[in-house]
């Protein structure tokens, strides 16, 4: 079945008749594709259904007032993006632990998890994510696994596209030597 | 490394990664993204209820607002009226409280001397008059019972033909219809039982009226 056309989608929200109809189409192109950056991030199913669905909620509040000066999904992913990012911050606030120590705690539920169904040597990569800065592995998550434009990744992240390839750059070095060393 | 061929770069610089492939090793529960649509709805209309505003929740008393700040005012005024004037302006002599304990404990102990006029809710005679009385009614009952039992049973003692020779010998004229009445009603509730034969009675009788 085609998914709706993001303008189709913006044009039933905005009569009230038709709003829910366009937040179900909505829903239904963009569920998966923000569940899973969010669920690489935080790694545990629980926090990623949180996390979504308050995404979701404040989409259903806010798109209402989307300018469409740019791309709905950059603008979703900027949500989804916001949400993690704060989401790992209280953690480490609440727990008063530095931000290493929340990869740490990343980790174990990683291991514990049963709702990861990769090898060893995913376990492995996953792993070593872990090891990155947040933002970094939010890039890298958004390059690697998702092929999103650095331009559109800029758009999200508010970083430029210069600083982006750098970061990735580093990132993969970064993870190649960790898949190496822990062998 | 050239940064705007970088994607290719990386897979070379990386082939360990490269290797790997883009393989999602995370799963989900059963059904979660068909679910999911019908979860956000419900959560969104707890929202929308959660969110109503408070008036419409909640109600106050009739020109509640309109009186408020009078009242808010009125709080304050007693307020500041209260601190500017805390000494209510009575005072009591030098080291009063310090003494009052003592000399409240010597008058208690003065008045138990003088015997106090305490008075008891009931006098001690009065409790042992009650008493007596109730054990004197109760022999002078217990002692007519037995009196009339033993009496009885004397009586139920003595033959039949006694009694009637006794009555031959001392009745008197007056005495006829009553020893009639008595003998009927002995003669019934002694039964087909009697001791004496009925013309000893007839006999008796006829002699005696």
């Amino acid at each position: 079945m085609k998914q709706a056309e993001d303008l189709e989608i913006l044009e039933k929200f905005a009569n009230e008749k038709t709003r829910e109809e366009a937040f179900g189409l909505l829903l239904k192109k963009y569920q998966q594709k923000i569940y899973w950056h969010v669920r690489r991030l935080v790694i545990d199913h629980d926090d990623a259904d949180d996390l979504v669905q308050d995404v979701f909620v404040k989409v259903w509040k806010y798109l209402g007032g989307f300018r469409n000066d740019s791309q709905l999904y950059t603008w979703l992913y900027r949500i989804a993006t916001n949400e993690c990012l704060t989401f790992l911050n209280k953690k480490k606030q609440k727990n008063n632990i530095p931000l290493d120590d929340v990869a740490y705690e990343l980790a174990d539920k990683l291991q514990e998890s049963p709702y990861f169904n990769g090898d060893q040597i995913q376990m492995k990569l996953q792993k070593a994510l872990l090891t990155l800065p947040e933002k970094q592995r939010l890039v890298f998550n958004m390059k690697y696994y998702d092929e999103l434009k650095y331009e559109e990744i800029s758009e999200i992240t508010g970083t430029s596209v210069g600083a982006l390839k750098a970061s990735f750059h580093l990132a993969v070095k970064k993870i190649e030597s960790f898949l190496l060393k822990n062998d | 490394m050239d940064l705007n061929n970088i994607h290719e770069d990386w897979e070379k610089e990386a082939p360990v990664l490269a290797s790997l492939g883009r393989t999602n090793p995370f799963i989900v529960p059963e059904n979660y993204f068909e679910d999911l649509h019908d979860n956000l709805s419900v959560r969104m209309k707890i929202g929308r209820h959660l969110n109503r505003e408070s008036s419409e929740l909640f109600s106050t008393p009739p020109d509640y607002f309109d009186t408020l700040a009078e009242r808010i005012n009125t709080s304050i005024k007693a307020d500041s009226l209260k601190q500017t004037t805390a000494d209510p302006g009575f005072s009591v002599p030098e080291g009063f409280f310090g003494s009052l304990e003592e000399r409240i404990l010597q008058k208690t102990a003065l008045q138990e001397k003088q015997g106090g006029k305490i008075r008891k809710l009931y006098t001690g005679w009065a409790r042992y008059a009650a008493a007596a009385c109730i054990i004197a009614v109760s022999a002078v009952t217990l002692f007519i019972n037995k009196k009339e039992t033993k009496v009885e049973d004397q009586f139920s003692g003595i033959p039949d033909t006694e009694i009637v020779n006794y009555l031959q010998a001392y009745s008197e004229p007056g005495d006829g219809m009553m020893i009639i009445e008595n003998l009927g009603s002995a003669a019934e509730s002694a039964g087909a039982a009697s001791d004496l034969p009925e013309d000893e009675i007839q006999h008796y009788l006829e002699s005696t009226l």
